[in-house]
């Protein structure tokens, strides 16, 4: 599929600045994203990826230490807007986000039809009642009796209420949507039922989507591309077919390796060791203390991202020029 | 010990809570959070229980360890009924029996040393008179969940340590005194998933080696696999299916189940290209739950006896048991 890039990311950094010192939490990170793609941005807790999603939409923190980068959406690289147009034009409009742990985060006193609504309202200035019509008819869109619009938040099950956080994405039509852990306090069968759910809006209204997880099997229900991310450095950015059966990163290989499956034989194993601290990483390659691969160069100086194939970047020195 | 190496019996176990709603109102309701389970488990063997969040799995694990004083129904440990033992009985059942905890942060106090974390227990219990003894004892833990070198870990408070460094600390102290029954319940959901396999295999070794018997509650389907011998689906407070692990996975034939694979993904780039055949709902609320098969509101398989009755166990095959009509023998 060779379509139009729709986002376009290069060397952002956005590090939080604390009582310890600077972490580092997302640094030096580059992807194209195209239109229909589903990016799966997999890593474990801590790693940066809730803060590559706030980075995206700028809805950021106060104790930001840096923030840079660029970020091209249709050809406008919106890091030089300010905050007024930026608002206007870009957050909700072009690219939306489900909020990690959003289900958990609407206001408890107003109706979810309202809730669902906002975004229209108050960015758009549509007025209330059409606005709320028109939420009620993308929750019902999403599964949900429309009647739900009435209730309150306390009133619907965690399903319920991760559908209308949806809704909400959806009702400015961006054309990319941020999912940060979209199910993951969800029960595995409620799970499914919003992965369908998702898969089929994707084709509806032909979205993108940046699809944040730390499980690698819920990221090959959706993903067309794969990016991982370890200390808040992108290691592997690949296809989701070449990167399922051939991870080329040390720690993908790991990582893949230890999740157990259902439907193989294999054995589940794990990697030594744990993730470090973003305040004090370790020198050279970030993942050189855990690596069984390691040698001199690696921790004494860090990888470039590495072009292994098509489309396909390696952040690990196995894959560097001399090697 | 009963003669047949069974450690653990549990016959039709039940835990309802009360509740009324609105303080004026004098009528009571329950939460049927635990509502007639029956199973047993060998010394040494593992069993896991499955199921989703509020399906009762956590009030079951704290009901066989008597945090929860049950309902109905019994629980015979070493072939002794201990349902509503109390006071001194109550006492060596709490020290042949051990718990680890989800959340491996907030399990420790945080101004005590692992060290101090760990020989609590034993101070307790008063299970080791000296001092040395029990440093000795302390060590030992350590070295068994493998935190060493030992000096190094048992001096750090909890905050130096990692999340699974943390969890090896809370099987240390599940372990130190050493009891037959560890009930381990979703001990690595707040973990890594790099680690998660490290620590569910400890727990495995440690099982074999000490010859514990262990309850792994989890809600991750694909974790049982090499981690029990033995599996419990349970949905809405009731057993829907018993049988060894490999049998679950192989051949599950409630319908709950069966969703329960269908819907659990492994990580394969084919799962983008076809979409999930899962029924569509919610698990019932355990006040007033349907008093026919729980699953029928969601089951694509129920038909008229589902919404009347509720079904029994049915042995579907020589230790494969299932509460389901679609099993009756006509
Ligand atoms: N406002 C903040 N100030 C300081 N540090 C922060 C802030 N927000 C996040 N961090 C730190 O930045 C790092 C990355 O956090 P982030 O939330 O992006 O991780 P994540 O990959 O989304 O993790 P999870 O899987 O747990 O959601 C972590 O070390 C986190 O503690
Ligand atoms: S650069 Fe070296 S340490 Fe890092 S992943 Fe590659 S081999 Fe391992
Ligand atoms: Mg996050």
């Amino acid at each position: 599929m060779s379509s139009e890039t729709v986002l376009s990311v290069h060397d952002l950094k956005l590090y939080y600045r604390t009582r310890k010192g600077i972490v580092k939490a997302l640094d030096d990170v580059n992807f194209d994203l195209k239109k229909e793609d589903v990016l799966a941005v997999v890593g474990e807790s801590g790693c940066g990826k809730s803060t590559l999603a706030r980075a995206l939409v700028r809805v950021l923190p106060r104790n930001i230490h840096t923030y840079e980068g660029e970020i091209i959406l249709n050809g406008r690289n919106v890091m030089d807007l300010d905050e007024e147009t930026f608002r206007r034009e870009i957050r909700w409009r072009k690219i939306s986000i489900v909020f990690q742990g959003a289900m958990n985060s609407f206001n408890p006193v107003y109706r979810i039809g309202y809730q669902v609504a906002e975004p229209l309202i108050i960015h758009d200035h549509v007025e209330k009642k059409k606005a709320i019509e028109k939420a009620r008819q993308l929750m019902e869109l999403m599964g949900m009796p429309s009647a739900f619009a009435e209730r309150y938040p306390f009133e619907l099950s965690g399903g319920m209420k991760q559908r209308a956080a949806i809704a909400m994405a959806l009702i400015t039509n961006p054309e990319i949507v941020i999912l940060d852990e979209p199910t993951s306090a969800l029960d595995v069968l409620t799970q499914a039922n919003i992965i369908n759910l998702l898969k089929r809006i994707k084709n509806e209204f032909r979205l993108s989507y940046i699809f944040i997880t730390h499980d690698l099997g819920l990221a090959s229900e959706l993903a067309n591309r794969v990016a991982v991310i370890y200390a808040g450095k992108m290691v592997e950015l690949s296809s989701a077919d070449v990167f399922y059966t051939e991870p080329k990163h040390p720690y993908s290989k790991g990582l893949l390796l230890s999740v157990p499956t259902l439907r193989t034989d294999r054995k589940p194993e794990f990697i030594s060791g744990a993730p470090p601290s973003l305040i004090d990483p370790p020198s050279g390659c970030k993942f050189h203390p855990r690596c069984r691969f390691a040698w001199s160069k690696c921790s004494a100086e860090e990888p470039a991202m590495f072009k292994v194939g098509e489309d396909h970047f390696v952040r690990c020195w196995l894959y560097g020029d001399g090697r | 010990m009963s003669s047949d190496g069974k450690l653990l019996e549990l016959e039709d176990l039940k835990k309802w809570f009360e509740i009324r709603r609105g303080f004026l109102s004098s009528k009571v309701y329950y939460v049927k959070a635990v509502d007639g389970v029956t199973f047993s488990l060998d010394e040494g063997k593992a069993v896991s229980l499955v199921g989703e969040s509020g399906s009762g799995k956590t009030t079951l694990g704290k009901t066989i360890i008597r945090l929860y004083e049950p309902n109905g129904g019994r629980i015979l440990f070493q072939g002794k009924d201990v349902t509503h033992i109390k006071a001194n009985d109550l006492k060596w059942y709490r020290r042949m029996t051990g718990l680890v905890q989800q959340d491996p942060f907030g399990a420790f106090a945080s101004h005590f040393t692992i060290f101090r974390s760990l020989e609590e227990p034993l101070l307790i219990h008063n299970a080791v008179e000296s001092k040395e003894k029990r440093a000795e004892r302390v060590f030992k833990v350590l070295e068994e969940v493998r935190l060493t070198p030992v000096e190094d870990f048992a001096y750090k408070y909890p905050h130096m340590l990692s999340g699974g460094q943390l969890q090896r600390v809370a099987i240390a102290r599940a372990i130190i005194l050493e009891p037959k029954l560890i009930i381990a319940d979703e001990p690595v959901s707040m973990l890594d998933a790099s680690v998660r396999i490290e620590i569910l295999t400890l727990l495995r070794r440690l099982q074999e080696r000490l010859r514990l018997s262990v309850i792994y509650i989890t809600h991750d389907l694909a974790t049982t696999r090499f981690f029990s011998e033995w599996a419990l689906i349970m949905y809405a407070g009731h057993v829907m299916e018993k049988a060894s692990t490999q049998e679950v996975l192989r051949n599950p034939l409630h319908p709950y189940t069966k969703a329960l694979l269908t819907a659990t993904p492994d990580p394969n780039p084919e799962n983008r290209n076809r979409f999930k055949e899962v029924p569509p709902g919610e698990p019932p609320a355990l006040v007033n739950p349907p008093i026919c098969c729980r699953f029928s509101p969601r089951c694509p398989l129920a038909f008229d006896k589902c919404f009347k009755e509720e079904p029994p166990e049915f042995e579907a095959t020589s230790g494969h048991w299932v509460k389901c009509w679609l099993y009756e023998r006509s």
